[in-house]
């Protein structure tokens, strides 16, 4: 029997009763799918990517994950198979390469292979600057850095779904060019389910095979 | 030299000491009238009390009215607490006063009992006025903690969230955050561990030499007590933030502090 990577079972989130942000999401997301969530800014975008990986929890409904209820795996493990990716960078006062080896520290991650200097290093001067060191502090690095970085991290654990959240809000058109560029490339060569939030879809996206969804009046359709 | 005896004519004057800082508050707008009147009378109402209980506990030395009386004092020392660290979204009280019981109660113990060698170990002469110097002391360093990683948690929630979505479970995403509070707890007692006989001479040994106690060995019981100190804050701060840390967090690992919440959710038990 075929099993979607997500089916939504009339979901609803709201923190209060009789407001709730969406109700009655009625959806599913096949393996490979790259999907865009569209809304205006405050309608529930994020709180809607966060319940992807339990970082929230729906006010009603159900998630299944590989058709059994999104709790049946550990928490950690969903997590780290289903990345959330925050719309503002968040870094420890560390190095770069601290940060990039941030995940590696975690249980959760230990079976999955640490990245030598030299991968870092690429992926570096792929993402951000070949002029970057691994040992400067992460701090200086301008917000559109910091959330390559935090692209780059999240893809270091090898995800099967990445949850990007307003990737490219805050970024100057160069490293909003990079971030949209590598998680198309994420999806479509490495088949990595994306489900993204933004107000304000790139041309970049705007295949057939990617499929828009629209938060509005309190429902997510698909457009 | 027997202690010199201080009447009620003096005990009265000195509410001129009393009469001056409210004279203070009222020239510079402090609004701190009431707030002293309140400490004032309460200073002579819980002072007194305590002396009419212990003189009864003293003279009655059973183990469980001493262990009763002690746990009071636990007891009070956890509802300042609660008092005086704000944050309301996560339940502390129990974790606090659970660990502020065992541990403050152990230490206790083992200064009267090993250190000190009362027998029985519970001599409610030594066990009360020491315990009240373990709660008094660690009580702080309890409360400083707690603020402190109720502020970090709430300050790093992004931080927090970011390594816990990377796959970090709340121990692994907090460490540093847990580290931090148990550090801002201890240092207080460390720095005065340094400054003591200097810069102040503490209550205690005032208080023996006042009351005739050979200067010597009113150190000796003073350095019992400032080690004493820094072992019951340390387990004190420990036990508390590794308790309360626990309960900022759903069964999902979600953090609750700072969290838009839907009604009707609990933090983990």
């Amino acid at each position: 029997m075929h099993n979607p990577l997500f089916q939504f079972e009339n979901i609803a989130l709201g923190f209060r009763e009789d407001r709730p942000l969406f109700r009655e999401v009625n959806l599913t997301v096949e393996r490979g799918d790259l999907i865009i969530v569209r809304g205006a800014s405050g309608s529930g975008k994020s709180s809607f990517l966060r319940l992807l990986n339990r970082i929230q929890e729906p006010s009603a409904g159900r998630i299944l994950f590989e058709g059994r209820s999104i709790e049946a795996p550990s928490v950690a493990s969903l997590r780290r198979r289903v990345a959330y990716i925050h719309q503002t960078p968040a870094l420890i006062e560390d190095t770069i390469a601290a940060n990039l080896l941030l995940p590696f520290r975690f249980k959760a991650c230990r079976e999955i292979p640490i990245p030598s200097k030299d991968d870092l290093r690429s992926l570096l001067a792929r993402f951000l600057s070949a002029d970057l060191a691994l040992d400067e502090p992460a701090g200086t690095l301008s917000v559109g850095q910091k959330q390559r970085l935090c692209l780059i991290r999240s893809l270091l654990l090898r995800p099967e779904v990445l949850l990007p959240d307003e990737p490219t809000s805050a970024l100057d058109p160069e490293s909003a060019a990079i971030v949209e560029r590598e998680i198309l490339r994420a999806n479509v060569e490495d088949g990595v389910t994306v489900v993204m939030a933004t107000h304000r879809p790139s041309a970049v996206y705007s295949s057939d095979r990617i499929r828009h969804w629209r938060l509005h009046n309190r429902r997510i359709e698909e457009c | 030299m027997g202690t010199l005896e201080i009447g009620t004519f003096q005990l009265v004057l000195c509410l001129i000491f009393v009469l001056m800082s409210g004279l203070c508050s009222l020239l510079l707008s402090l609004k701190l009238e009431r707030d002293i009147l309140v400490g004032t009378v309460r200073t002579f109402a819980q002072l007194f009390l305590m002396g009419y209980t212990l003189r009864y506990v003293f003279e009655f030395s059973r183990v469980w009215v001493v262990l009763l009386l002690f746990s009071g004092m636990i007891g009070f020392a956890a509802w300042t607490i609660r008092g005086r660290v704000k944050e309301r979204t996560v339940p502390f009280f129990r974790p606090t006063l659970i660990s502020m019981l065992i541990t403050y109660t152990a230490v206790t113990a083992v200064v009267t009992g090993v250190i000190v060698q009362a027998r029985p170990w519970y001599l409610p002469q030594y066990f009360i006025p020491l315990g009240g110097m373990v709660v008094g002391n660690s009580m702080t360093a309890i409360a400083v903690s707690l603020d402190r990683l109720f502020g970090d948690l709430r300050s790093k929630r992004q931080l927090i969230e970011t390594m816990l979505c990377l796959g970090a479970d709340y121990r692994e995403a907090t460490h540093e955050i847990l580290r931090e509070a148990v550090r801002a707890g201890m240092i207080p007692t460390i720095n005065s561990m340094m400054a003591v006989g200097i810069v102040f001479l503490p209550g205690m040994m005032t208080g023996q030499i006042l009351g005739g106690t050979d200067p010597v060995l009113a150190i000796k019981y003073q350095i019992v007590v400032m080690l004493m100190l820094t072992a019951s804050t340390a387990a004190g701060s420990i036990l508390v933030t590794f308790l309360v840390r626990r309960r900022c967090f759903t069964a999902a690992q979600q953090l609750i502090i700072g969290a838009a919440r839907k009604e009707g959710s609990r933090p983990t038990p």
